[in-house]
């Protein structure tokens, strides 16, 4: 359904996993002019960690100093708002506070932060902290805050580095599941068992599946550990639940369960942090460990108002991210363990491998995708003067979130095809509001089937197998 | 910006019947509604059942609907808005958007009928992974009813909501295998001619005190884990995995009044706070349907509604005429009443509730001040079924208490 | 035997018991209780609703009258068979499906 190659596709840069990580290397490549290809099993970018994560790109000043997370969390978190305005991406400096009464534990932090170089951090406590966050348990004397904390949606942000690369030149090629590897001279050949691409370098980003990939290429082996992150995601009708991310003091497992809102208004409490396979699913101690964390920090969460749970699988080796040149096997990068702060350091780390290409990290101006532009986020005059030049602005498909047909429209125009409903859902929201699809899915799926020439049995609702619809009824 | 003496927010069985009550006291009333035709849920209820109470004859839904829609038309005070969206109510100023624009109604009275949502996989922490094949039983209803499409060939149905008893049959009669209906509780929550026409007729095993554990499956869903579960909800005995590529959840509705800011919220029903006028607590505001609480028989949601257009219609008119406020109690098994709050004055004050559990031969009765203002006498009431009790509002003199006696 | 009336929401629990060639039925709150219960007892029906293909899509469809329970099935795959040109709300599709004497109605409702 999705091969898109040719026999004779030859690139110089092949970047394996269309994540967060591989779509930022992808976007910096094509915009320096490289040939390159972006290639991914599942049938959209960012269907793995990248788009079940907190959304949260932090300051930096939990990284051990020294380490890639520290350098790479920083110098991501200062390109994080000139990257959303490049993108036309909603980006918001909520800011974020770590709270608790280990006083000594927060100054730790403060200082390590100052040596990572992270500017605007505030230790706070009494009433200037009541002030800031009112919602806070009483129990809970002090925070750090970080001013310079932003929420973004990690999967848009995903979809938006993947499509500039393709106005740039790039090429995405998605539902290619990688099954052999070879190299003759210089050469890589990619196979899936149909189609065949061919490259001079590969850069391995695909997350949970690094090792398959490895050991394809004869590239390093490490020891993957999976934690399950699990979240609540709460209403939009509690937004105002709190104004900025807040987490508890990190522990070994990680940040901890931390309370945000998200750039589109919800709010979002997790994750949790349990060794275990690579399988996203939800289980009962998961969410309830997340719920009670959550409670002792802010008692007033209405978990009542939870309109999705999910899961999230985050990678981690050892103590650090691995970002570096095969020694194994010559032209290859290895990335691996890109766990938090993963996102945070995204667009850094994509320098970085530009770095260990050697190639220049002053990536030249380059062309522009459209932004997405939500219709609700329009002045009424705007509106009106969409709807007038094109109807099916003024039908509305999603009642929650009161996105209209014109939108989806859109969404299924652009620079990557979109054949699943939750690929939809991730760009226009469709399907995302309380209702979860209640009301809107049949028609989500007739206007991807309309829009690829497919049939509504073909239509899925994530990866190739996720089909929605069986069979028709009168056995038709 | 255009002005009416009622807005009507909601165009299915609640929205209509309040128009024409609307219209019919002399109001010139709008009905906006979000579909391409009147008629709402109903259309994709292709099953019998509806209108006995109301027309005296067993209906189809969409042969109800069509029935209230003929008589819409008849009335030259109601202007039908179709395939129009309500994005903001302040005040008593509706902001709609439809493909011809954005635009203003500012109305006399506003009733809102917007009906409620089905509780979703997520409203109930429904464990274990997300694959394909996980919905609601209103969306694998308008999959096969409307779309003619089957969301899966075999099935596990969570809940036995009347919906999800009745997709049982519909997906049967189409060539897929229900495999079983679980229920979480002791008693179901759907009917019993459903359990009886739905079930039994078709040997479709129901599990009673059994719910899901976890969802199976990466890509499509690939069978579920259940288990039994005592009174307080704990799993209890060894969980038992059941092959399905579907799961479809029948786990009840929820008003859809989440966007409802300026009006108080009944935490037990989630619908607005109402008194014997219907009237929200933001004036002029009225609410009835499934948006009020959610009914069992479209029936009563027709005869609720009425009340509600007829009274937003005087309010807009002349303004509605009440006495004195007082307060309605739920007492003894009784586990909720709507409305809130009855008035002194003329006519009647109609009150709705629910049961706490089964009851058998035992007067239900309104109290107040130790006078008994109204009752009535119940052969089998079930917690599932919605009552009515009318009170005189001439003997409201206080607060007034609905119990079971005994 | 004791049943459960489907002829209404209310659900009557009905006891049915024969007396001489004739039934008795109680526990009915009303005639179509009674006409059900020995209806029932002698030979089971069903109302039938389901969807009929049409040239653009699916109409909704229902049996004018109860058919017998064991010819549902039946009914509603002879219904599959067919392709109904621009339904209107009441129209025959079917006249006399299967020989049952009972007809297939369009529901469309529009």
């Amino acid at each position: 359904m999705m091969k898109n190659t040719n026999n004779n596709d030859m690139f110089d840069y092949v970047i394996v996993g269309a994540g967060i990580v591989g779509s930022s290397i992808f976007s910096a490549l094509a915009r320096s002019g490289k040939s390159v290809c972006m290639i991914d099993k599942a049938l959209d970018v960012g269907t793995g960690a990248a788009k079940a994560n907190s959304g949260l790109v932090h300051a930096g000043f939990d990284a051990k100093p020294g380490t890639l997370k520290a350098k790479l969390n920083v110098l991501g978190n200062k390109m994080y708002p000139l990257e959303a305005k490049r993108l036309g991406l909603s980006i918001k400096k909520t800011g974020a506070y770590v709270v608790g009464n280990d006083k000594e534990k927060l100054e730790e932090l403060l200082a390590r932060g100052k040596t990572n170089g992270v500017d605007g951090l505030h230790l706070l406590s009494g009433s200037e902290l009541k002030a800031k966050l009112p919602m806070l348990n009483p129990e809970i004397k002090y925070a750090l805050f970080a001013e310079n904390a932003y929420v973004i949606s990690p999967y848009m942000f995903t979809i938006c580095l993947a499509e500039e690369g393709i106005v740039n030149g790039g090429r995405v090629v998605l539902g290619f599941d990688a099954k052999r590897i070879k190299k003759h001279g210089d050469i890589f050949t990619i196979s899936d068992g149909f189609d065949e691409i061919k490259t001079k370098y590969i850069i391995n980003s695909s997350g949970a599946g690094y090792n398959e990939i490895a050991n394809m290429i004869g590239s390093e082996i490490y020891e993957l550990e999976f934690r399950r992150g699990e979240y609540f995601v709460l209403d939009s009708t509690e937004k105002n639940l709190v104004p900025s991310t807040v987490f508890p003091l990190p522990s070994k497992a990680g940040k901890g369960v931390l309370v945000t809102p998200t750039v589109d208004g919800n709010i979002l409490v997790g994750p949790s942090s349990q060794l275990s396979d690579d399988i996203t699913k939800t289980t009962a101690e998961g969410l309830s460990f997340v719920r009670s964390q959550a409670s002792n920090m802010i008692p007033s969460i209405n978990f009542k108002k939870t309109i999705r749970i999910f899961s999230g699988i985050r990678t981690v080796v050892g103590d650090d991210f691995v970002i570096e040149k095969s020694r194994e096997m010559p032209n290859v990068i290895n990335i691996a363990g890109i766990c938090s702060p993963g996102l945070s350091a995204a667009p850094a780390i994509a320098l970085y491998v530009l770095n260990l290409l050697g190639l220049d990290t002053k990536i030249p101006a380059a062309k522009k995708i459209k932004p997405y532009v939500a219709l609700s986020s329009l002045p009424v005059s705007k509106k009106n003067e969409l709807i007038a030049r094109n109807p099916l602005y003024g039908k509305i498909v999603c009642k929650c979130e009161g996105i209209s047909e014109g939108e989806i429209v859109d969404a299924l125009s652009r620079p990557l095809r979109v054949v699943s409903v939750d690929g939809i859902k991730r760009r226009t929201r469709t399907g995302m509001g309380r209702c979860q699809g209640g009301f809107c899915l049949s028609k989500t799926i007739e206007l991807i089937a309309k829009k690829n020439n497919i049939t509504l049995f073909d239509v899925v609702k994530e990866n190739k197998g996720s089909n929605i619809i069986v069979s028709g009824v009168k056995k038709s | 910006m255009r002005q009416t003496d009622v807005v009507v927010i909601g165009g299915g069985p609640a929205g209509m019947a309040a128009a024409i009550e609307s219209a019919r006291n002399g109001a010139k009333t709008i009905i906006i509604e979000r579909n391409e035709v009147l008629g709402g849920i109903l259309m994709q209820c292709i099953h019998n059942g509806f209108g006995l109470a109301y027309f005296k004859e067993e209906l189809t839904g969409p042969e109800y609907a069509y029935k209230f829609r003929e008589l819409v038309k008849k009335e030259k005070n109601i202007t039908v808005m179709t395939s129009t969206f309500v994005t903001k109510i302040k005040g008593k100023t509706v902001t709609i958007v439809n493909s011809s624009g954005i635009d203003e109604i500012e109305a006399g009275a506003i009733v809102l009928a917007m009906g409620a949502r089905e509780r979703t996989a997520a409203n109930i922490l429904l464990q274990g992974t997300r694959p394909a094949g996980v919905l609601t039983a209103g969306q694998a209803q308008k999959m096969t009813n409307i779309d003619g499409k089957l969301p899966g060939k075999n099935i596990v149905i969570l809940g036995s909501g009347d919906i999800g008893l009745i997709m049982a049959r519909r997906l049967t009669l189409e060539g897929a295998r229900v495999k079983a209906v679980l229920e979480i509780n002791k008693t179901t929550s759907g009917l019993k001619r459903n359990i009886v026409q739905c079930l039994e007729d078709f040997k479709i095993p129901l599990l009673m005190q059994t719910t899901i554990v976890e969802v199976v499956g990466e890509n499509r869903v690939e069978g579920v884990y259940i288990s039994a579960v005592d009174d307080n909800y704990n799993f209890v005995g060894e969980k038992k995995f059941v092959k399905c590529d579907t799961v479809i959840l029948s786990v009840g509705l929820i008003p859809e009044t989440d966007l409802v800011d300026f009006a108080d919220i009944n935490t037990r029903t989630n619908g607005p706070v109402v008194d014997d006028f219907m009237e929200t607590s933001a004036k002029g505001v009225f609410a009835c349907g499934n948006f009020l609480h959610v009914h069992d028989l479209v029936d009563n949601v027709t005869l609720e509604s009425m009340d509600a257009g007829a009274n937003a219609a005087d309010f807009a008119l002349a303004g509605c005429k009440k006495g004195k406020k007082f307060c309605v109690i739920a007492g003894n098994n009784i586990s909720y009443a709507n409305p809130s709050f009855v008035h002194s004055g003329d006519g009647i004050a109609k009150i709705r509730f629910r049961l706490k559990s089964n009851v058998s031969k035992k007067w239900i009765r309104v109290v107040s001040k130790d006078e008994v203002l109204a009752k009535k006498f119940v052969m089998a009431g079930l917690p599932g079924e919605m009552q009515t009790l009318e009170v005189s509002r001439e003997k409201i003199k206080g607060d007034i208490l609905l119990e079971v006696e005994g | 035997m004791k049943l459960t009336c489907i002829m209404c929401p209310v659900g009557c629990q009905l006891e049915v018991t024969k007396q001489g060639n004739d039934y008795v039925v109680s526990g009915n709150s009303c005639v179509r209780g009674e006409r059900y219960g020995k209806q029932e007892v002698v030979s089971p029906t069903r109302m039938v609703t389901t969807v009929a293909k049409t040239q653009t899509g699916f109409v909704s469809v229902k049996t004018s009258a109860p058919v017998p329970k064991q010819r549902v099935q039946d009914v509603v795959d002879e219904i599959g068979k067919i392709t109904l040109a621009n339904p209107k709300h009441g129209d025959v599709a079917i006249k006399n499906i299967l020989g049952l004497n009972v007809d297939v109605i369009v529901t469309s409702g529009k």
